[in-house]
């Protein structure tokens, strides 16, 4: 192996010591949902926030409380509602009678790990408030502004139906999750667990195994994760084949298409597919990473057009087109 | 080429000598019919044949089941002695042993030392044929280029190749002989004008269009009655196609072997696409040999993994690739093709 990558390699092995610890400890409670426990840890390791979606009753709430559970650090859980307000997320000034003074009052998000809950139930001027500082990882109050303690990370849920009454978050502003999971339903032998496990009287205690230290401790590592141009190249032609289909032999696609996915998304399948890898205990990327978190980073950043609703196409089938056309290095 | 443990014939004549001297100091009487001896000459010319007999002889009392020497020949050579000092020097390293091609697996071959020569490029081929008795010869080439430096002489040094016998896995090693080269003056290239007359050139450069013309229309008259002769012409199997472009498209340039393994992997690759009729170039490696152990014999199967397995080290993992291990990878794909070739000529018969 070349030694840089050894390097990297060994690195890997004792930065990700914690990794197997995590799982260990939410698999005490959750059943199954391995995937998504998976990709929350890639969103920790690449700081990348995450949007999960999921019909009700798939644990998505209790996988993120439990997943903060493990590591020592604040966690606050959010409930997005319709008369949520801006101020009840970040904060807001309060006047002090006695000394005629506005004193500034943090709100929730001053956090580490945020679970924003069913974040599509509040209007668009909370969404907006919490994804500015999603992006910007700080927040104004009045006059002041404040950096927000790393790690920050966003997990928010949203329910794909009973749409009536929600705010869909626009596109532009979903573009800002990392990674849109799609969290389905557990197997028949998992959903055997969950009733046994549920129904049991002893009570689970899940340990903190993780400081945020450590997690920024392997952010490094995993930022150092090797990337051949090859894969780099692989990445831009994923993303230009949902711009520009026709070039890649996905004529098909160039009418369904009305917006190919932004840099950003090439960024995080970069990302994205070093962190994969990191989990993988590997020092370098290889198309595998890339493709295995390809939908998650690219499900969201599609916006498809009229004729691909009419053939009720979505854009999972058009990103699976895109991802089993576009060769392989 | 074979090497022997045991010392030069001259170093033998020393021995022999103090032997002889030795002995002469014991007994004047020895000594004197030592030195009749000696001054014999038909007798010395005796010495000096078992004295060059005694290899081959060492060679024959070998044990053949013992050492792998026996079963595999190596032998190296030059296209010409004497190359112009503006032509190249082709160096060939050539194996052969009787029996199937994956019977031994070259591990290692050394990059040839030379003197006044610099290497150009390298390739390999490896064919089987069969020897007056019926029986398969597997034949594997390694020829390197080598551009002259100056005129004289030129060498080429030993070079070391290391092999493994797949049944037994034993590891032996061949090591072949040193070659000299003449290099003498170099040729005219073709560009270099000797002071004629642009009339002149204009002259043979019309003359030239006239034969050319003429033989191109030879040529496609001749093609065209080989076609209305020709009763089913024989149509290319897959393999043979790839066989082709394996020799066509990969080339052995020592400076760019990674870009060279990854159009061999595209290759192979776009091969098992077309046989298989499945995406296989839109597979990541993972999915692929998930596939491929499907379809191939187990043979196969695990050169192929380990194929791809180093491929993806050399791609992605940024890894060096000697020129030996691109041989060995490029043997692989090789022998697969030709394992495939046979497979569906059987399914066809």
């Amino acid at each position: 192996m070349n030694p840089d990558i050894k390097a990297i390699h060994e690195k890997i092995i004792k930065e990700s010591e914690f990794v197997d610890k995590i799982v260990r400890e939410v698999g005490k409670v959750i059943v199954g949902q391995t995937y998504m426990i998976e990709r929350l840890l890639i969103g920790l390791l690449a700081n990348g926030h995450i949007l999960l979606e999921g019909v009700p009753g798939l644990a998505k709430t209790l996988t993120v409380k439990i997943l903060s559970s493990t590591i020592k650090t604040r966690f606050q859980r959010i409930q997005f509602t319709p008369d949520l307000l801006p101020a009840d997320l970040i904060g807001t000034l309060i006047y002090n009678q006695r000394d005629g003074n506005f004193t500034t009052k943090k709100g929730p998000i001053f956090s580490n790990l945020i679970l924003a809950d069913e974040i599509n139930r509040s209007p668009a001027k909370v969404q907006s408030a919490l994804l500015e500082a999603m992006q910007e990882r700080q927040v104004t109050i009045g006059e002041n502004t404040f950096l927000l303690e790393d790690p920050f990370l966003v997990l928010a849920t949203q329910n794909p139906i009973e749409q009536e009454g929600t705010y869909p978050l626009p596109e532009a502003q979903v573009d800002r999750f990392m990674l849109k999971l799609s969290v389905g339903y557990p197997s028949a032998e998992e959903e055997l667990e969950i009733i046994r496990r549920v129904t049991r009287t002893d009570e689970v205690k899940v340990d903190a195994v993780i400081s945020p230290a450590d997690i920024i401790k392997a952010r490094q590592v995993v930022k150092e994760v090797y990337i051949d141009e090859k894969i780099e190249k692989y990445i831009v032609n994923i993303v230009f084949a949902t711009r520009y289909p026709e070039k890649y032999g996905l004529k098909e696609l160039k009418d369904l298409i009305n917006y190919g996915a932004s840099p950003r998304a090439s960024i995080y399948l970069t990302l994205a597919a070093k962190a994969h890898a990191f989990l993988r205990r590997r020092g370098y990327v290889t198309p595998e990473d890339v493709r295995s978190v390809g939908m998650d980073v690219m499900r969201h950043r599609i916006i498809l057009s009229y004729e691909a609703e009419a053939e009720e196409l979505n854009t999972e089938d058009v990103v699976r087109k895109v991802l089993n056309r576009v060769e392989v290095p | 080429m074979r090497n022997f443990p045991f010392p030069c014939p001259e170093k033998i004549l020393k021995m022999a000598g103090d032997f002889i001297h030795r002995e002469k100091e014991n007994s004047v009487e020895v000594n004197k019919v030592i030195d009749d001896f000696m001054s014999n000459k038909v007798m010395h010319k005796l010495i000096n044949l078992i004295l060059t007999l005694f290899p081959v002889m060492y060679v024959l009392a070998q044990d053949p089941g013992s050492d792998l020497h026996n079963d595999i020949t190596l032998r190296t050579f030059i296209e010409s002695e004497s190359v112009p000092q503006n032509r190249e020097v082709v160096y060939h390293i050539e194996m052969q042993w009787p029996g199937d091609l994956s019977k031994y697996k070259i591990n290692e071959i050394s990059e040839p030392q030379v003197v006044n020569l610099t290497m150009r490029g390298s390739g390999s081929s490896n064919r089987v044929s069969i020897d007056p008795a019926g029986n398969p010869l597997s034949i594997k080439r390694v020829t390197y280029y080598f551009r002259p430096i100056e005129m004289g002489m030129a060498y080429v040094e030993g070079t070391t190749i290391k092999y493994e016998d797949t049944a037994s896995q034993n590891q032996e090693t061949l090591i072949s002989s040193r070659i000299g080269i003449k290099i003498i003056e170099p040729l005219p290239e073709p560009g270099d004008k000797g002071g004629g007359s642009i009339l002149l050139i204009v002259i043979i450069g019309v003359a030239f269009s006239g034969l050319v013309g003429y033989f191109f229309y030879r040529f496609k008259k001749r093609r065209q009655d080989e076609a209305a002769q020709a009763v089913l012409p024989k149509k290319e199997t897959i393999e043979e196609r790839y066989l082709r472009l394996l020799e066509e498209t990969v080339h052995f340039t020592s400076n760019n072997l990674k870009d060279n393994l990854v159009d061999l992997s595209r290759l192979v690759t776009g091969y098992f696409s077309e046989r298989y009729n499945f995406p296989a170039m839109n597979l990541s490696t993972e999915y692929l040999l998930q596939v491929l152990k499907e379809k191939l014999s187990e043979d196969v199967f695990i050169r192929m993994e380990d194929f791809y397995r180093r491929s993806d080290m050399v791609k992605f993992a940024g890894e060096q690739i000697s020129e030996s291990d691109f041989h060995r990878l490029f043997d692989i794909v090789e022998l697969t093709l030709e394992k495939q070739k046979e497979l569906f000529a059987e399914k066809e018969e």
